[in-house]
């Protein structure tokens, strides 16, 4: 069988912020949302950069983002201007075809190119034009909207730092789990964390991988949160239990279709981790875009819920 | 407008907002698309010795069909707009990046051009990047291809599914 060893990522920030749907319903047209969405996706870069500049690889991911808006280069011109505009970083691109899996096939893109070791995935994830169907899935259940910003460092000397594999039928939860288990062979980590799936997969895989050895299943707190879901999970296993030694964590996605990725993320005791959540009005967004503006620098690890 | 199934009746007006007339026939089938994409790049592979990156088109993912695993191979990316990433990777590879666009209209609510541009981004690869376009059955079977050279690319545009 192939070697799954993979090189380890080191993660220096992570950021997510729960937004509860509908998005920005008090405007009136999609552009004006998609100007708001790039404000709020540059407010949380900013959040995520540190103070001195760098040169880092920016690239965007999703599984839910209002596709058929985005397909029109004018409302995805807008978008990456208003995120260059709001943060001094251009996105390289959007990847939205690999739906969950999206960050880990954009992060082995930026490992196997990579051109600076610094890089940004942000995972996005909100219904711009508000339909309900993915608000509780008959099968996924209920989903979590949000942004996720992870700004993290590829190995000095290169190699493979994601396992990715795909499509199989069925979502793939069984070779999820088998590939998990050969991943853990390889890799000393800490923890694993999961998407967030409902209680009889949750059950399952606890089962078969080891309760003690898994992140929280916040699915019933947050429902599934597409590809944020295991990054998620580490700011929570954060914010209880500062970090004082560099822990190596699991972070594994897996897609509707089966695409799956598996990567090693050191967390470090400089990591910053942020969690809010926020409804997703006009006039929050626009306090929480000001508010990260005064506070732009400050960096502590902070957990509850913003405005 | 197929999309989604609709629950509530702000999403009829939501839908609408994004729906645009287009007159441009749907031609392929969502599966046909992937098999005509398989086809360009697998061929590309094989034509083309020593290519860094294959950046396909593809937007959002489609939630009936998954994607092939030609299109999930580590040699592409699947992104809205493969030309953005040209010179970032130029810098990288110092060339061997190939560029797939297309935009056809598969049977769902996305409008398109029926088009597939297809190009190579140095001077090295164009005599394979020719060879390419020979073997290529897709590329046969455009109804229109236009041979374009840019400075440092060369570039098939604008050839159309009809």
């Amino acid at each position: 069988m192939k070697s799954m060893r993979c090189e380890e990522i080191t993660v220096d920030a992570i950021c997510h912020w729960r937004m509860e749907p509908p998005f920005a319903f008090d405007l009136e047209s999609n552009i004006e949302r998609i100007d708001l969405l790039a404000a709020c996706i540059g407010a949380q870069i900013r959040e995520v950069l540190p103070a001195e500049k760098h040169d880092y690889d920016l690239v965007l991911c999703s599984s839910y983002l209002s596709q058929y808006l985005l397909c029109d280069s004018r409302n995805l011109a807008a978008l990456m201007e208003g995120i260059h505009k709001a943060c001094d970083l251009y996105p390289l691109t959007l990847v939205h075809s690999y739906e969950c899996a999206g960050w880990s096939y954009a992060l082995r893109f930026l490992a196997d190119h990579a051109r600076t070791r610094k890089a940004i995935l942000v995972v996005i994830d909100i219904d711009i034009v508000n339909l309900g169907f993915f608000l509780d899935h008959p099968l996924i259940g209920k989903s979590g909207f949000g942004i996720t910003s992870i700004l993290l460092q590829l190995p000095a000397h290169g190699g493979e730092v994601v396992f990715v594999d795909g499509p199989y039928d069925g979502s793939g939860f069984k070779e999820f789990i088998r590939a998990i288990r050969s991943f853990r062979t390889e890799m000393s980590v800490e923890r694993t964390f999961l998407p967030f799936f409902r209680d009889d997969l949750a059950e399952i895989a606890a089962r078969i991988l080891g309760r003690e050895s898994l992140g929280p299943n916040l699915a019933p707190e947050f429902g599934h949160c597409f590809g944020s879901d295991a990054w998620i999970g580490i700011i929570r296993s954060m914010a209880g239990n500062p970090v004082t030694e560099p822990r190596r964590v699991i972070a594994a996605t897996l897609a509707y279709h089966g695409y799956m990725g598996l990567c090693t993320a050191k967390i470090t005791k400089e990591t910053t981790a942020e969690f809010l959540a926020f409804k997703s009005d006009l006039g929050t967004l626009n306090q929480m875009i000001a508010r990260k503006q005064t506070e732009r620098g400050a960096s502590a690890l902070a957990y509850g819920r913003g405005a | 407008l197929g999309t989604l199934p609709f629950s509530a009746p702000h999403e009829y007006s939501a839908a609408s907002s994004v729906e645009e007339y287009c007159s441009v026939p749907v031609l392929l089938s969502p599966s046909q698309r992937y098999t005509l994409l398989t086809e360009l790049i697998t061929t590309a592979r094989k034509e083309i010795g020593g290519l860094k990156a294959i950046l396909l088109r593809l937007c959002g993912p489609d939630f009936q069909l998954s994607l092939p695993v030609e299109l999930l191979a580590r040699d592409v990316l699947l992104t809205y707009d493969p030309d953005a990433l040209v010179s970032r990777l130029n810098k990288v590879h110092a060339g061997g990046v190939l560029t797939i666009w297309q935009d056809l209209r598969v049977d769902t609510c996305a409008a398109g051009t029926n088009e597939i541009s297809v190009a190579i981004h140095d001077e090295d690869h164009i005599p394979q990047f020719m060879r390419f376009l020979k073997a290529s059955t897709t590329i046969a079977s455009l109804s229109a291809c236009n041979e374009t050279v840019l400075v440092g690319s060369h570039a098939v545009t604008a050839g159309a599914i009809a």
